[in-house]
């Protein structure tokens, strides 16, 4: 009785405590989810967050790669992306390299990469204007899991535009301007939205802008794009164990849409939810996660009941025993399940990077060595075997300065060892094998062991080369800067302002560098001229039409004005853009000057000469109407005076006696002799006017003629003549006849005395074009001390009893032979002849052929 | 009776050419006209004796001698008259006008009386004595 009371109590005692405990029990449960969906959601967001930066880390490792390039082609794009294909990297299908292409551009682009490695490139643009972004090379990644196949390996990029898909084109858009890796908002590409999967894949484009290292100019994009599902599929493979649902959310546009998923049942059931925000580049992406809390917490989800029906106290103890011991064992079977999952994703991560890290120290242009503690280089790159050559590897680093003939920068000084150097980074320049090679050294030390080092070499043998080139090249333009001294030679940027200057403009202008550059170059001109604009004009038209040549005022920095000429000429970008203008200036005030002088002297001259010339025509033409009066008027009266004395003495002779006979013929001499003076004069002063025609004079024959004439009034006279070898000469035959005519006929004259009379005429030397010839006679002679007045019109040196004459033949001669470009004179001695000598230009029958 | 007309403005050099036609080989009979004006008058009057030969001075006061030479040779009754030209210079700039014009002959008037008289000999032996006045009209 007392013991089924006592059943009766235990078991009602036992439903009591049952029910108690039960209920204590469920909250303890729920607790213990609670919290472990918490660190599940925790190791799930690590999980995709640590996997979407390795994508982006191997974005960036690979854009690094393409900007260390000198020039990008097909061959380096499949150098520069081949780590990409080495690491597990689920989901990226393909990277693509991207150039930004103006509307107008396309042609040209398209012919540019085809000589880069890409002959059958086409360039599709899509559709609308603006800027395009030309997908030029792709490499398809064999590392997608799901979807169709892509082709490994490099490739020409479908040459498809960027700008059809609006998501990728935002996120270019994006690293072009802060620089950083960007990720798109998710998009369905193009061969997955014909697919009949529901939800269809969707992929997003993880870019990065790709710059030239040295100048920062943008070269293009490098991007990498993911089918998401795949990425979230593998990462999540551990961490969505137990987990009724998975997703990963992202923004397209306002709406949140799913981008990927992992399933385990009906999400509705589930009593736990948990969303965390995911950072994938630039964007925030959002981690659901639902779970059953009881499936989490283990199999103990109706202990509460169990214990409530069990109705006994043992049962109750045991099943507290049992669930105790349950709970706690759960517990730690899940610690260590946890510990293991977390474990082998930074394992998988450990290895990626590790991967990751092998994979660029192959491909990178330095050389990387590491050197430990004893002396051996332990780790070399491909670079650094390179540079250091097959053998150095295997021998001890001490022995590297004599192996390699290392010697210091200046290549003579043989090398001084840095290693183990004090600082913690240690850079030299230094040579190697020949070539110069730049040594950064970084000391390591570890635990335990002696203290090693990082050696980066970087070969710089070329721009080492090119930097002394560029350098000798400059010291030679300011050698040439410098020693022109007349030229101030000057750059200007594109608006004209003055960005180098030299000392000679300084010299010219006036101003020091400091106080020019960044001016515009518009102060140099007058006030005049910059009100007129012709700065900015003389800049536009180098800039158009090629080089100016300026000539004009110019001011000085102290206000002085100089005459300026000099010449503008632009200098091009590549792209035939102005680059900036090349101006050289020359201070030309002085010359300027003198030919203002010479401008104002010529007019001056023309002037006069006109001036002179009229009045020289005038004379001309007064002497002319005085000869003619003098030739008609004057000898009228002297024709009354002979011809009325002839009347008397023919008449009225019977009635003169001889002295009254002879004053007539006195008076008829007077008269006739005057006439001759008269006659002689007119003949001289037409000589003047007469124009000359020079041509060939043979000189042999015109002395034959005139004698001949001679001859005629010689009457009885008996004359020796001996005629020499005459050249020709170059004359006026006519006036050169008269010259001839009087120079023998004087001799005639003079030689009326001489017996035998003896006349030559000869020629004595032609040179400089120059003939001279001469007549001599042995005739009466004259003093020389009177030679001067030999030549002068009526001047005679003899009395005109004893030898007739005018005084105006030899006057006459002079006159002919300068008018000829001849000198004529004499040489004598009174009594015993004389002879006189004359120049004349020469007949050179070659030049009369040119001429 | 041979006529000769005798055209000259300076008395001198007409008293001389008188004298000197006077003296002459041949026989004659002067007339005189003592400007340009008077020598066509005379020229283009119709005459019963028309002259055998002018003489006629490059310079004459009011019309000159080149103009009555072209008035006379340019009328067909007076064409065929020989002229002589006298002129004060051998170089006269308007002698080859005259011979353009059609005189048949010039005297340089010389200052030398013995001259002048050989060539005024020789004029009336030529076209007086000879009388080829129609041979050179022909």
């Amino acid at each position: 009785m007392g013991v089924r009371l006592q059943v009766l109590g235990v078991v009602l005692l036992g439903m009591l405590v049952s029910g108690g405990a039960g209920l204590l029990m469920h909250r303890v449960e729920r607790d213990g989810a609670a919290q472990a969906l918490d660190r599940r959601t925790a190791a799930a967001q690590d999980a995709v967050a640590s996997a979407a930066q390795r994508y982006v880390d191997s974005l960036r490792l690979v854009a690094g790669a393409l900007e260390a390039l000198p020039a990008l082609d097909a061959a380096s794009f499949t150098t520069a992306t081949q780590p990409l294909g080495q690491l597990w990297l689920p989901g990226a299908v393909s990277v693509d390299y991207v150039v930004p292409v103006p509307d107008a551009g396309v042609a040209d682009a398209q012919a540019a990469w085809r000589t880069r490695g890409l002959p059958g490139l086409i360039l599709t643009a899509a559709p609308g204007t603006g800027e395009h972004y030309f997908a030029v090379i792709s490499r398809g990644l064999a590392t997608a899991a799901t979807g169709p196949p892509s082709v490994p390996g490099p490739g020409p990029g479908s040459g498809r535009d960027l700008a059809a898909v609006p998501q990728a084109a935002a996120a270019v858009e994006r690293t072009r301007t802060t620089g950083l890796p960007a990720a798109s908002e998710p998009y369905v590409q193009l061969r997955d939205a014909a697919s009949a999967a529901d939800p269809q894949p969707q992929t997003v484009a993880l870019v990065q802008r790709v710059v030239e290292r040295g100048t920062g100019a943008l070269r293009g994009y490098l991007q990498l794009t993911v089918r998401v599902q795949d990425l979230f599929g593998d990462t999540m493979r551990q961490p969505a164990r137990e987990l009724l649902d998975v997703s990963l959310a992202a923004f397209a546009g306002t709406e949140l849409r799913t981008i990927a998923a992992i399933h385990h049942g009906d999400p509705r059931g589930a009593g736990l939810r948990r969303n965390v925000d995911v950072r994938v580049a630039d964007r925030q992406w959002q981690l659901r996660v639902a779970a059953d809390g009881r499936a989490l917490a283990g199999a103990g989800g109706h202990l509460d009941e169990g214990m409530f029906f069990g109705g006994a106290a043992l049962t109750l103890v045991t099943a507290l025993l049992v669930y105790t011991l349950a709970t706690s064992r759960r517990r730690a079977e899940e610690r260590v399940r946890e510990a293991t999952a977390d474990l082998r994703i930074a394992g998988a991560n450990a290895r990626a990077q590790a991967a990751l890290l092998g994979a660029v120290m192959d491909t990178i242009a330095d050389g990387v060595a590491v050197i430990d503690g004893r002396d051996r280089a332990v780790w070399l790159n491909p670079t650094a075997r390179a540079i250091l050559g097959p053998d150095a590897a295997e021998r001890p680093v001490s022995e590297w300065p004599e192996l390699l003939d290392m010697r210091e920068a200046d290549g003579v000084t043989p090398y001084r060892s840095r290693h183990g150097g004090s600082g913690p980074e240690t850079q030299v320049e230094c040579l190697m094998a020949g070539r110069r090679v730049e040594v950064r050294l970084r000391a390591l030390t570890r635990d335990g062991e002696p203290p090693g080092a990082v050696a980066v070499l970087r070969d710089i043998t070329e721009r080492h080369a090119a930097d002394e080139q560029l350098r000798s090249s400059e010291e030679l333009l300011q050698l040439l800067l410098d020693g022109a001294r007349d030229y101030a030679i000057y750059m200007l940027d594109p608006e004209g302002c003055v960005v180098s200057w030299s000392g000679n403009a300084k010299r010219i202008k006036g101003y020091r560098s400091e106080e020019i550059i960044g001016e515009s170059y518009a102060r140099f001109f007058t006030p005049e001229d910059r009100a007129g604009g012709l700065p900015g004009r003389i800049l536009r038209q180098a800039a158009e039409a090629g080089p100016v040549e300026i000539d004009g005022p110019r001011v000085r920095k102290d206000g002085t004005r100089f005459w300026a000429h000099g010449l503008l000429t632009a200098v091009r970008h590549p792209d035939g853009s102005v680059r900036g203008f090349v101006k050289v200036s020359q201070d030309v005030t002085a010359r300027k000057k003198a030919e203002l002088v010479i401008e104002r002297l010529n007019a001056d001259l023309e002037r006069r000469v006109a001036e002179r010339t009229a009045d020289l025509r005038e004379a001309n033409a007064e002497l002319e109407s005085f000869s003619y009066s003098v030739s008609h008027d004057l000898r009228a009266p002297l024709r009354a005076v002979d011809g009325f004395a002839k009347m008397l003495a023919l008449d009225y002779g019977d009635a003169l006696d001889d002295r009254g006979r002879r004053y007539v013929g006195r008076i008829r001499a007077g008269a006739q002799q005057m006439g001759e003076l008269i006659d002689g004069l007119l003949a001289f002063s037409r000589l003047q006017r007469q124009e000359m025609a020079s041509r060939r004079v043979e000189f042999d024959q015109l002395v034959a003629e005139v004698w001949e004439e001679l001859a005629v009034e010689l009457g009885d006279r008996r004359i020796e003549l001996l005629v020499g070898e005459l050249p020709d000469a170059l004359g006026d035959p006519r006036l050169v006849r008269h010259v001839v005519a009087n120079l023998l006929g004087n001799a005639v004259k003079y030689t009326r005395d001489a017996t035998p009379a003896r006349i030559e005429v000869g020629h004595r030397v032609t040179a400089g074009g120059e003939a001279t010839y001469f007549v001599r006679d042995n005739g009466a002679g004259f003093d020389m001390r009177y030679a001067d007045k030999l030549f002068k019109v009526f001047q005679r040196l003899h009395r005109a009893e004893e030898y007739e004459g005018t005084g105006i033949g030899l006057a006459l001669a002079h006159r002919i032979v300068h008018r000829h470009g001849g000198q004529i004179w004499a040489d004598a001695t009174p009594g015993e002849g004389a002879t006189f000598l004359f120049t004349l230009p020469a007949y050179v029958p070659e030049l009369e052929a040119v001429r | 009776m041979n006529r000769v007309l005798l055209v000259e403005d300076n008395p001198d050099d007409l008293e001389l050419a008188r004298l000197a036609f006077a003296r002459g080989t041949f026989t004659s009979a002067v007339d005189v006209a003592r400007d340009g004006a008077e020598a066509l008058d005379y020229l283009l009057t119709p005459r019963a004796e028309p002259p055998q030969v002018v003489l006629l001075d490059i310079k004459l006061p009011l019309v000159d001698g080149i103009d009555v030479l072209r008035r006379v040779k340019a009328e067909p009754r007076t064409r065929h008259i020989p002229v002589v030209m006298l002129t004060s210079s051998a170089q006269d700039r308007d002698l080859h006008a005259c011979y353009e014009l059609g005189a048949n002959s010039y005297i340089v008037k010389p200052v030398d009386m013995e001259q002048f008289m050989a060539a005024v000999n020789n004029i009336g032996v030529y076209w007086l004595d000879l009388n080829l006045t129609d041979a050179s009209s022909r």
